[in-house]
């Protein structure tokens, strides 16, 4: 669970799926079923839209190519009202110009489809954030700033030497 | 209504800023001009960035090497900024020693000297001439022309690494690899009047008020060579860098910042104690200097170059197109990985601030590693704490023999260079000097000439139809940077030369007779006067530049 702060992590959060994929969203419901407290789910952005207006929702996982409406204009409209909810996407192998869109508007993570390696760390690690975010504890001489920052420079030490 | 002319003086000397704005009234009679005093580095700076002043006068007259050092480490940051970087700054000291021992300021932004003491009037002219497109009336001086005598001319630059085998150099010079240049390392004479082989040269990329950034090889002799006394030996080197440890960095502890945010960057250019820490308010413009300078860190300040709200509409069935992606921040920062990438040994820490995206988005969506990203924009405070750390994890970091180690002397050790550009000097007066050349020379580039007597000379857009040369460039610069005893000398060795002419350029040993001395050049002057209404001056009109290259 790496630097997760201990409150936190009691508690488990509503998570939001969204894509057009039915099956994928029911296997990927049953895996992450022990981490959080509700999921929700949506098959285009404009439903994911509407669920995250009237729902209070920790961490949203989101397919980039989507019919209606696609992943990268809901993560913008999303950050145009305000809400800055954790966003992970899937991408399929081949999407780096959508991923670099998706960068614009505010990305926590990219997970790969199908493989979806590591979803239950990335979603822990993703409902936690969106807890901060609400309290807006998100400070930049916190700890997990610097550790974070202090592990890359150890990391590149151990390779000079 | 005709533009205001903006001169701003950093200094406390009023008697030199009376007489200087003695001349601006005179020739500014109908243009309205404002000359502001300012003697803090701080209103300097707000100054500057605020008013974008035509020209700026630094009096270093007094202040201590330290002082100097932190004012051209300001003026150097100054030069690297878009908004700024096209002010001409030019520095007054108090006596010629002062200017040799601080001649490293016309690397660090400054394009001309005055002493104290000298023809001020002079001293206008030629920051009028480069700091306003303007026709001036100017005084006319007796010109030695024809000399056509070869000269080496000592081109100021900066070394700004070293190892044991390579030694980097910022100049305004292009080298190709393998090209040969022969120069003094001011640092040490055991460095000087060596010839050094180009080994890499990069443009935009030098820490200095410089157009290139050269890799050198330290000319050791092969182990068949002669060893005389003036051979450069690797255990010298070896023996002065473990000397001198104390004042090289490694480039571990270097740190670029790059942010649009003014106030941030007016903050870090004040800050005391910056051990190598270089600015840029451009990403794109940076990724030749971060690929030659090879900086451990960088800090990208996001915030202050996106703007997400004026993104193209996307329609859901069309990608942003590569033109679109052309101009954005996100395209610049992918273009830099991919040269980092290809580079070797080097992956420096790339901390992004100012992102709503997560580190390891960044990390997977560039497949880069060191990847740090934070939503809080970038702050001198978190900058602060941020090259705390980074002080901290390098500062016991054992360094190779082939590091490539940073000047880093807070008091003003200046490893200057002084590069031989070979040169034909054509004709000389006590103003300008102009000179063929086979190499491609900026304008505003600055020499040092040692005949008669030392004086530094900046290249300028000419205001003369200079004589062509096959394969050459004919150049003019303004001669400055010498003292009253040292321009009368000027003057005497050119009536001299204008009577006598010379066969090698060179100071002459013999002094004047009593009638050269008092004999003026009166058939060149009446040919002059002819020429003009106003006997003693003549309108200076701009002509343009061959190369097309300016550092302004």
């Amino acid at each position: 669970m790496g630097s997760l702060n201990c409150e936190v992590c009691m508690r488990k959060g509503t998570l939001l799926i969204v894509d057009d994929e039915e099956q994928l969203i029911e296997n990927v419901m049953l895996l992450l079923e022990p981490y959080a407290e509700r999921i929700l789910s949506a098959p285009n952005g404009k439903e994911g839209l509407e669920v995250l207006k009237n729902e209070d929702v920790q961490c949203v996982i989101c397919d980039i190519r989507m019919p209606v409406m696609d992943g990268i204009h809901l993560i913008r409209e999303v950050r145009r009202s305000g809400n800055e909810v954790p966003f992970i996407f899937y991408t399929a192998h081949g999407d780096p110009s959508l991923m670099k869109e998706a960068i614009k508007y505010g990305a926590f993570d990219f997970l790969d489809k199908p493989e979806l390696l590591n979803l239950e760390d990335i979603v822990q690690r993703g409902l936690a954030h969106g807890f901060k975010v609400q309290s807006d504890t998100d400070d930049p001489s916190s700890g997990d700033f610097v550790s974070e920052y202090q592990k890359i420079l150890n990391s590149s030490k151990k390779e000079d030497s | 209504m005709e533009k205001e002319r903006y001169i701003l003086y950093f200094g406390a000397d009023e008697s030199f800023l009376e007489d200087y704005t003695v001349f601006a009234k005179k020739y500014f009679q109908k243009t309205p001009f404002k000359i502001v005093e300012v003697h803090t580095a701080g209103d300097f700076v707000q100054n500057t960035f605020d008013e974008h002043p035509n020209l700026c006068l630094i009096d270093f007259s007094l202040k201590s090497k330290k002082e100097i050092k932190s004012i051209c480490q300001i003026l150097n940051y100054l030069k690297h900024l878009s908004s700024t970087f096209s002010i001409p700054f030019f520095s007054i000291f108090s006596n010629k020693n002062e200017l040799l021992e601080n001649q490293a300021v016309f690397t660090h932004g400054i394009l001309a000297s005055f002493i104290k003491g000298e023809d001020v009037e002079k001293f206008f002219q030629l920051t009028a001439y480069i700091g306003f497109n303007d026709s001036l009336s100017a005084p006319r001086f007796a010109r030695a022309r024809g000399i056509n005598l070869p000269y080496d001319l000592l081109h100021l630059g900066m070394a700004s690494h070293l190892s044991e085998e390579l030694l980097m150099v910022s100049s305004d010079l292009h080298h190709e690899p393998g090209q040969s240049r022969n120069f003094n390392f001011c640092i040490d004479e055991n460095f000087s009047g060596l010839t050094y082989t180009a080994e890499e040269d990069s443009e935009a990329a030098s820490p200095y008020y410089a157009t290139h950034s050269t890799l050198f090889s330290i000319p050791y002799p092969d182990p068949w060579a002669e060893i005389t006394d003036g051979t450069l030996m690797k255990d010298t080197i070896q023996t002065w860098i473990s000397f001198h440890s104390e004042l090289l960095l490694p480039k571990k502890k270097n740190a670029l910042v790059i942010s649009s945010n003014q106030d941030l960057l007016k903050k870090v250019m004040l800050k005391e104690d910056k051990p190598f820490l270089f600015l840029s308010d451009g990403l794109k413009k940076s990724i030749p200097f971060i690929m030659s300078q090879k900086p451990n860190s960088i800090y990208l300040d996001l915030s202050t170059f996106v703007e997400p709200e004026k993104q193209p509409d996307l329609d859901s069935s069309k990608l942003t197109t590569e033109e679109e992606l052309s101009h954005d921040i996100f395209q610049e920062l992918e273009n830099l990985l991919k040269e980092i990438k290809f580079a070797d040994h080097y992956e420096p820490i790339l901390v992004i601030l100012g992102t709503p995206s997560k580190s390891d988005a960044f990390k997977k969506n560039y497949q880069y590693p060191s990847i740090l990203a934070f939503h809080e924009p970038l702050s001198l405070e978190v900058l602060d704490k941020l090259l705390e750390i980074q002080a901290q994890k390098t500062a016991s970091t054992p360094t190779t023999p082939d590091e490539l180690l940073s000047f880093s002397d807070p008091e003003a050790l200046f490893p200057c260079t002084e590069l031989k550009v070979p040169v034909k000097i054509f004709s000389m007066t006590e103003n300008e000097l102009t000179f063929y050349s086979k190499e491609a020379l900026p304008m505003y580039s600055v020499f040092k000439i040692e005949v008669p007597e030392t004086f530094f000379v900046t290249l300028i857009p000419p205001y003369a139809d200079l004589p062509p040369m096959l394969d050459h460039t004919h150049y003019m610069g303004f001669v400055h940077g010498g003292d009253f005893k040292d321009f009368m000398l000027l003057r005497n060795f050119i009536n001299r030369i204008i009577f006598k002419p010379l066969t090698e350029f060179k100071a002459l040993e013999e002094e004047l007779t009593e009638q050269e001395n008092n004999a003026s050049p009166s058939s060149e002057m009446t040919q002059i006067q002819k020429e003009s209404k106003n006997k003693n001056r003549y309108e200076v009109i701009r002509k343009p530049v061959y190369n097309g290259k300016s550092k302004l």
